[in-house]
């Protein structure tokens, strides 16, 4: 062979000459050395990204333009001077994960898996179809549980018996005869020579698949949507419209020894949080009013709190209508239960707390809701909390007058205490209490606001001859919505990739190699079994060979 | 549950079961600490007292065996013990006490196939009653309640892989040790041993041994680590709407298994073999614990924040 010119190690084929560029590009990008540099390369910025510290601006800055990118730079360089600044923020230290670098090194290891997948599967191939079976007799002294034997029998039929024995125990035979000798090559599990290529073929296919899945060329996108209930989402995309009927909560609660938790003595957590979602078709000859809120960067902070009156008019009110809207199917959304409409993923993703309903029943008239807004806010001694919006709710007096009393509902709390104690609450009220009070005057004439009582879930509140009652809290629940043209395809990179490893790993390639030939008036026999056999059971497998010579 | 408030009650049930628990975990302990001593007896009589050496080998082995199922009895007692009972797999004292099971398991299976790695054993089971203790000091009575994204099937075969893995991997992180520790100290332990047959071909080293037996284990649980973060990534699609967040944990498990890639070419293809390859394996294991108990080290030194921070 002429110097330079180098073989593949998987097929034999020659594979060029260094000194052509493409054929030493192509060479270098399917070797070991290659992939190996590239896995530990792609290993060791994965180390350094998980340990980078995201960027010291408060609030965070999402880096999405070259204003924010410059905005982010100026308080980095305050925080952490300039030239620390500088290499963080132009290595795209702040985003690791897509930072080009990064990038470029996934890519390199898709072009080593992509190269090595061409290259073996060509060579399995060939070794599958055409095996080389005639095998040199220097050969089996380092092979595994390597055997000589010497036979009256002739050596067609000292080869004959060895066939059929390796047959009779399932393995594919090739023979060859030459020169007076005859090769066998016996082999089992040669389905485990394809392992590696379709471990490879995964490989590219799932990375090809996340690419697909993120670019939105493709037709990609992830979105949140934020529905109140009674409320209407529309998702553009997919053009149907999402409305919440509603929004349930279900939480464990259980005995805390440090008294610490939302109320004293108990904690609350969220077991499960669930939606019950109706699609409609598109609102016809409707103004739709758009809600959700797309952006490739991810969640948002916010969506709008409007609804579509019966006449088609954005209100900032719960209960809303939108006519013309065709009801497609009810579903509930948990959290790892997502359901598919239009070809567009729904995963429950957060909730939050927007506000609660009073009903209020006088002597003289029917029983009225009032719907009331709660403002989110954050608590000086931590945590959040949610304040009423001062609405004034009008009661007839008792005896009845012009005058009417006036109600504001002063504090709202997630769990009602004897002590009238408010607490810094989590996004969630399981035995809320809303605490009305009367704004009236005093003698002086002045305004004064009097505490009237608590409103419970239950327990009805009567004042001037008014029943008040309090009904459950009202939630606006946030949906991801997501369209993954990718995911088939990566779900279908993880089949195969499982297969390929039980290929590589637990399948095990058997191949007993024989050479026969006469050695004066005997027959010798060459067996063993190559070194890439790691079982332990060759020397095993050769001697019960051995022994189908000795049957008579 | 509570009728009046539609509320679940937990930590009311009153019975043995936590009793049950805390006895599973002493038994199990005090199996453990045995098989390590007749492990290490079976290390030290192996070349003075051939017939006391296979004694002490079945002791070991019967003692690691009986600390195993006092140990899945502890995590039955505790899984019955909320008012809805579940399996305990989620914090970092029950991860903990799988991963006791499937190292200490690998024991139990690779042990009587590999006399060779004889001196691994007491090494494990040290490494295991550490983890025992380890976790122990994580220990909280279980509770009923569960991030929802846990309730899922996925946990229970996410976690069944985890332990398919992450045991045998262990095994291998300690045999690949030892084989760096042989290489680098020389002498005896890398010297080709003579055939017990006249003129047969040498035998490997010990050292090679356990550099070959490092390879067979990783074989093993290397397809079980792919299956981990492949389940990891089917569930994550499902609870959280994406299949790769980049997240701290995801990262880590994605440089274990980028370690381990880099190992199986080097010694498949490459031919590395001996101490390179030792250190390699060696390195995984170190990534393999950053992934397992070493993330909130990682998300605090960083100051980033993780999804999979629930398991302390």
């Amino acid at each position: 062979m002429a110097e330079g010119v180098r073989v593949s190690k998987e097929s034999g084929r020659q594979i060029g000459r260094d000194t052509s560029l493409p054929r030493a590009l192509w060479s270098s990008l399917i070797s070991v050395k290659f992939a190996v540099i590239a896995v530990g390369l792609l290993a060791t910025f994965s180390v350094l990204g998980t340990l980078v510290p995201p960027p010291p601006t408060v609030p965070p800055i999402a880096v999405t333009d070259h204003a924010s990118f410059v905005e982010c730079l100026t308080r980095t360089e305050e925080a952490w001077g300039p030239a620390r600044a500088r290499t963080y923020m132009y290595l795209h230290l702040y985003d690791v994960w897509h930072a080009w670098w990064y990038v470029l090194t996934m890519e390199l290891v898709l072009l080593s898996a992509a190269g090595c997948t061409y290259d073996r599967l060509r060579g399995a191939i060939k070794r599958f179809r055409e095996p080389r079976v005639p095998t040199p007799a220097g050969s089996f002294p380092v092979f595994r549980g390597s055997a000589t034997s010497r036979t009256k029998l002739s050596p067609s039929e000292c080869a004959d018996r060895i066939e059929r024995h390796l047959q009779a125990h399932r393995y594919r035979v090739f023979r060859e005869e030459a020169k007076g000798e005859t090769c066998l090559l016996a082999r089992k599990g040669a389905a485990s020579m394809f392992g590696p290529s379709v471990v490879h073929v995964s490989l590219v296919v799932c990375m090809l698949s996340a690419l697909w899945g993120t670019l939105g060329v493709f037709g990609a996108f992830r979105s949140v949507m934020a529905v109140g209930e009674g409320q209407f989402a529309y998702e553009p995309h997919s053009d149907v419209w999402a409305g919440c009927s509603r929004f349930e909560l279900k939480y464990t609660r259980e005995p805390m020894e440090d008294r610490s938790g939302v109320h004293p003595g108990t904690s609350y957590s969220v077991s499960e949080f669930i939606s019950d979602i109706t699609f409609y078709s598109k609102a016809y000859g409707s103004q739709a009013e758009q809600y959700v809120e797309v952006t490739s960067e991810g969640a948002l902070a916010s969506a709008t709190p409007v609804a579509l009156d019966e006449s088609g008019k954005p209100v900032a009110r719960f209960g809303g209508r939108i006519e013309g809207l065709r009801p497609l199917r009810s579903v509930a959304i948990r959290v790892n239960h997502p359901v598919r409409q239009e070809g567009v993923d729904y995963y429950q993703a957060d909730w939050d707390l927007i506000g609660f309903r009073l009903r209020i029943r006088t002597p003289d008239g029917p029983e009225r809701p009032y719907e009331i807004d709660l403002q989110r806010m954050a608590d000086p001694l931590g945590g959040v909390r949610y304040v009423p919006e001062s609405v004034g709710i009008s009661l007839p007096t008792d005896p009845p007058s012009d005058d009417h009393v006036v109600l504001v509902p002063k504090a709202f709390v997630a769990v009602y205490d004897e002590s009238g104690s408010t607490f810094a609450q989590p996004k969630t009220a399981p035995e809320p209490a809303v605490l009305l009070a009367r704004v009236g005057h005093d003698a002086s004439g002045k305004t004064e606001i009097v505490d009237v009582g608590w409103v419970r879930q239950g327990v009805t509140l009567a004042y001037g001859g008014a029943e008040i009652t309090l009904d459950s809290p009202i939630y606006r629940t946030v949906l991801d919505v997501r369209h993954q043209p990718g995911l088939r395809l990566l779900m279908f990179s993880f089949v195969t990739a499982g297969l390929g490893l039980v290929l590589c790993f637990w399948v095990r390639l058997r191949e007993v190699r024989v050479r026969v030939g006469a050695a004066g008036a005997r027959s010798e026999v060459l067996i063993g079994m190559p070194k890439h056999y790691r079982g332990d059971d060759a020397g095993r497998i050769v001697q019960a060979a051995l022994a189908a010579l000795r049957q008579s | 549950m509570d009728p009046s408030t539609g509320l679940m009650l937990a930590g009311t049930e009153s019975s043995q079961l936590p009793f049950l628990e805390i006895a599973g975990l002493m038994v199990a302990l005090a199996a453990y600490v045995l098989s390590l001593v007749m492990w290490t007896a079976h290390v030290v009589l192996a070349k003075l007292v051939a017939r006391a050496s296979t004694w002490t080998f079945y002791a070991a082995w019967t003692f690691t065996l009986v600390g195993e199922l006092a140990l899945v009895t502890a995590l039955v007692a505790r899984g019955m013990q909320p008012a809805v009972p579940r399996l305990p797999l989620t914090t970092l004292f029950e991860i903990t006490a799988l991963v006791q099971l499937g190292a200490a398991g690998s024991l139990l299976v690779i042990m009587p196939r590999a006399k060779d790695l004889r001196a691994a054993a007491p090494v494990v089971m040290a490494v295991v009653v550490g983890l025992w203790a380890y976790g122990y000091s994580k220990h909280q009575p279980i509770t009923s309640d569960l991030v929802p994204a846990l309730k899922s099937v996925w946990l229970q075969i996410h976690v069944a892989t985890a332990v398919l893995s992450y045991g045998p991997l262990f095994m291998s992180g300690v045999t690949s040790i030892m084989a760096v520790i042989m290489f680098w100290s020389g002498g005896r332990f890398t010297e080709e041993r003579p055939s017990e047959e006249e003129g047969g071909e040498p035998q490997p080293s010990i050292a090679d041994r356990y550099e070959e037996w490092t390879y067979r284990i990783i074989a093993f649980g290397f397809p079980w680590l792919t299956a981990l973060i492949i389940t990891g990534a089917i569930w994550a699609n499902y609870a959280w709407g994406r299949a790769w967040g980049w997240d701290v944990k995801e990262m880590w498990s994605a440089i274990t298994w980028l370690i381990y890639v880099a190992y199986l070419h080097m010694r498949l293809r490459a031919g590395w073999r001996g101490l390179p390859a030792s250190l390699v394996a060696s390195a995984a294991l170190l990534a393999m614990v950053v992934t397992y108990v070493g993330i909130t080290w990682v998300v605090r030194v960083a100051g980033v924040q993780s999804l999979h921070d629930y398991g302390g």
